[in-house]
């Protein structure tokens, strides 16, 4: 009886989830078009928390937290846009003006290099059906090989089969990278005004201090802090509170 | 004479203006905090020396010390000057206003003294527990906790201090494992006062003797309205090697919404502010852009207001969105600080134009209702410039503000669940794995298949060929029988050499000499008693067929001798 009623409980969560973040969402939408930038965030953040992948949701909380000034925080919400959609055209223009309010000098740096970008944007799922094509098409020629072994067709399919096997194992490597670029959560922001830095796990702190939109990646984590390395190379220990993982 | 007075003079004078001065600056922020908040002091100096600073007694300094130097280059005179700093981080302890400086940068036997900097410091705005929410209960625990807040009823956007309170009946070493107190709906939290420094209290409540001390404070800001539970924190409490596990009491607070109709000039501020604004200098023509700096200052929700909004009258066009530069801190009080926004304007018109008043409307949560600040009118002088064309204007400040646009909200919810994606699921690994595999089974079994089938060709043919080698030697006992003996050794000859081609290169057409025969024997490891018996029998039959033949024994046991040799060869 107690398990019928965890399992009822259970599939009335699955059912009411999306409907309560999509309730959210549209109230987080009208409070945002109302201009209540506060109330649409907190309502956003509470979406991106039901629904970790709404990527509508994360660049709508952006925008919120944009019209906030909460620069650092806008940074992060576009970041995680692009993480989900890297193909998003509005994110890195987002982007280039949220770190243009933080200091004219500030520009965007996208800590993937451009061949990874280009992986990651045609997606883990177009690159595992077409994994699946060149298996197929690789097992047509291998039964070719063996059925047309002693013909002068056997070198070409050799030659074919070599292709395909190397075409085959570069499409797999592709879509886990693009797979693993999702859930990879190295890199975080600098969400506050500026982050203090430690020299060691008591706390003592270090001169170092990073601004408002930093880019950091999380290298370790200690009892207390995280260990992170700014894109200089510097390494660093932060409290977890000031900065939001990507 | 007097020229080369007045040269002297002049070059005199000249140096000394021109001369850099010794400059030792006192600056501490912020000047108005609250008792344990943290004042960061810095002294900035152009000579580099030993830097001592005259602090108020009871000054606690924190942990972070700065010190370096920078340069500026003036541009008056060219010259690049260095700028020697020295920044240091503490809190008063007690309310009261205090002088902090001079600062002293003392160069070997000079000393230079900087200005002095009066500090007003006020009650913390939390009120301390009483004691009289603390239940007969938590008094029996070593140690339990209390989440302490500023007030219980607040308004919509307005801030409230929280903070642990830790009591215990010992006197605690350290704390460990700390999982802080939450407030659901709270985007805004700033950590305030110097929380990572315990200072351990001994105080009497309900007759006991209890120590207690103040751990992460916060200025949170709550969002939405209503009754918010803040759920307890959690922590460890140690003396020595015992551990003192506590879940703190929890709380709530209520959140009045603010009222309706609010003014068209409200900026979502509830708190205490004021409004001042500053036009750049200098004289306009038409169409020239100038900066108007709206500063908002005050305190309360500074940091979520929006920008004033301006009413221009016809003639003003504001460029873009305003550059926005915060200078605030997060006290007892909320922000405390201002936000200036600098707007672009461009004036269309010539003549005498007066810009308006700049009027702000914020909620005063004291006084419980909407106040408006308001900036004085001021009249600008625009000179006529008829190069200027308002139509390419406009169409100048359309593409500028796009270029400058963020994008508009999305509609639409794009939910991209990766657990959507096929990668790495069993189906994707077999789907991938399947068709080659079932290529390389197929392909071994067509192999398979083929090879047999050849096999079997070549065991037929085989088969053939040995029944016909049978026939030769069928017909060699013919011949033997009809005393055609000529064929008779013709056929046991012809016999032997297409068995023995059959069993050496599986071809019974091929001629092989016997030379080629007798090489491939010896490869094939033939013991030499065959290989003699065998050369026995062709000698044998080329003696029978052209000297003087055999003995009709020898002759009839001759066919026997060859079958049975060519047995016991291809079945060795």
């Amino acid at each position: 009886m107690i398990r019928l009623q965890h399992i009822a409980l259970l599939a009335g969560l699955l059912i009411t989830a999306p409907t309560f973040a999509s309730e959210l969402f549209d109230k987080g939408l009208k409070a945002a078009n109302e201009k209540k930038y506060t109330e649409a965030a907190v309502d956003f953040e509470e979406v991106v928390e039901h629904e970790k992948f709404n990527v509508s949701a994360y660049y709508n909380l952006g925008n919120c937290y944009y019209h906030l000034r909460k620069y650092g925080k806008a940074i992060w919400a576009f970041e995680k846009v692009l993480k989900l959609n890297p193909r998003d055209a509005e994110a890195p223009m987002s982007l280039e003006l949220c770190y243009n309010k933080i200091g004219p000098d500030n520009s965007w740096t996208p800590h993937t290099g451009g061949l990874q970008r280009l992986i990651c944007s045609v997606g883990s799922s177009t690159w595992a059906w077409l994994s699946i094509f060149i298996s197929v098409c690789l097992g047509l020629t291998v039964f070719a090989l063996f059925r047309l072994a002693g013909t002068p067709w056997k070198r070409l399919l050799f030659m074919a089969a070599l292709g395909e096997t190397i075409l085959l194992i570069t499409l797999v490597i592709a879509a886990s990278s693009a797979h693993d670029y999702r859930q990879d959560d190295r890199f975080a922001i600098v969400t506050g005004k500026s982050a203090p830095t430690y020299l060691n796990d008591l706390g003592e702190p270090s001169d170092l201090v990073l601004t408002e939109g930093t880019k950091v990646e999380v290298i370790g984590i200690t009892k207390t802090r995280l260990q992170v390395m700014l894109q200089s190379g510097q390494k660093a220990l932060v409290s977890a509170d000031d900065i939001e993982r990507i | 004479m007097k020229n080369i007075f007045l040269h002297i003079s002049f070059c005199f004078a000249a140096l000394q203006a021109m001369a850099q001065r010794p400059l030792v600056l006192l600056e501490i922020e912020p000047k108005e905090a609250e008792i344990g908040e943290v004042l960061t002091i810095t002294v900035k100096s152009n000579v580099e020396g030993e830097i001592d600073i005259d602090l108020p007694s009871g000054f606690v300094h924190g942990y972070n010390v700065m010190n370096g130097m920078e340069q500026e280059i003036d541009y008056n005179t060219g010259k690049v000057i260095s700028y020697y700093y020295l920044s240091q981080t503490g809190a008063m302890p007690k309310a009261g206003t205090f002088k902090f400086g001079p600062a002293y940068v003392k160069k070997g036997n000079k000393v230079y003294r900087s200005n002095t900097v009066m500090v007003t410091i006020r009650k913390d705005n939390v009120p301390s527990s009483s004691g009289d929410d603390i239940t007969a209960k938590q008094l029996r625990q070593p140690a339990f906790g209390v989440i302490e807040k500023a007030r219980s009823v607040i308004y919509e956007g307005e801030p409230v201090v929280l903070n642990a309170r830790i009591y215990s009946q010992f006197e605690a070493s350290h704390l460990e494992n700390y999982i802080p107190y939450e407030l659901d709906g709270v985007l805004d939290k700033h950590e305030i006062g110097n929380s990572s420094r315990i200072m351990l209290e001994e105080k009497r409540i309900k007759n006991v003797r209890l120590f207690t001390f103040e751990y992460d404070k916060k200025v949170v800001f709550p969002t939405g309205t209503g009754k918010m539970t803040i759920e307890p924190f959690k922590l460890i409490l140690r003396r020595g090697f015992e551990s003192f596990p506590l879940t703190s009491s929890g709380t709530t607070i209520e959140v009045k919404p603010l009222p309706a109709n609010a003014p068209k000039d409200f900026i979502g501020a509830v708190g205490k502010y004021s409004v001042s604004r500053k036009i750049q200098e200098g004289s306009f023509k038409q169409g020239d852009v100038f900066t108007l700096t709206v500063e908002v200052s005050g305190h309360g929700n500074l940091q979520n207001i929006e920008e004033p909004k301006l009413e221009l009258p016809k003639g003003f066009i504001v460029y873009g969105d305003p550059v926005v530069k915060e200078d605030f801190v997060f006290g007892g009080r909320g922000a405390e600080g201002k936000i200036t926004f600098e707007f672009n304007i461009q004036v269309t018109k010539s003549g005498s134009l007066t810009l308006p008043e700049t009027t702000i409307s914020y909620f005063d949560p004291i006084k419980e209702k909407y106040v408006q600040v308001k900036t004085g009118s001021d009249v600008l002088e625009f000179k006529k410039d008829p190069k200027f064309n308002p139509v390419d204007n406009t169409k100048a400040i359309a593409q500028a503000e796009k270029t400058e646009e963020l994008g508009s909200l999305r509609m639409d919810e794009g939910n991209l669940d990766p657990s959507k994606t096929i990668y790495g699921s069993r189906l994707f690994w077999s789907m991938v794995s399947f068709p080659v595999i079932l290529a390389l089974l197929l392909g071994i079994w067509w192999k398979k298949k083929e090879d047999k089938a050849v096999v079997g060709a070549q065991q037929q043919i085989r088969k053939k060929a040995s029944s016909e080698v049978q026939n030769l030697f069928t017909e060699a006992e013919n011949a033997l029988r009809s005393g055609d003996f000529t064929n008779y050794y013709g056929f046991i000859e012809k016999g032997l050499l297409r068995s023995l081609a059959l069993y050496l290169v599986n071809d019974d057409s091929i001629v092989l000499s016997k030379s080629e025969i007798f090489r491939s024997l010896e490869e094939r490891n033939i013991s030499t008693e065959k290989t003699d018996a065998l050369r026995k029998i062709f000698s044998d039959c080329e003696q029978a067929r052209y000297g003087f033949g055999l003995s009709p024994e020898e002759r009839d046991e001759l066919v026997l001798r060859a079958k049975q040799l060519i047995q016991t060869i291809t079945t060795a």
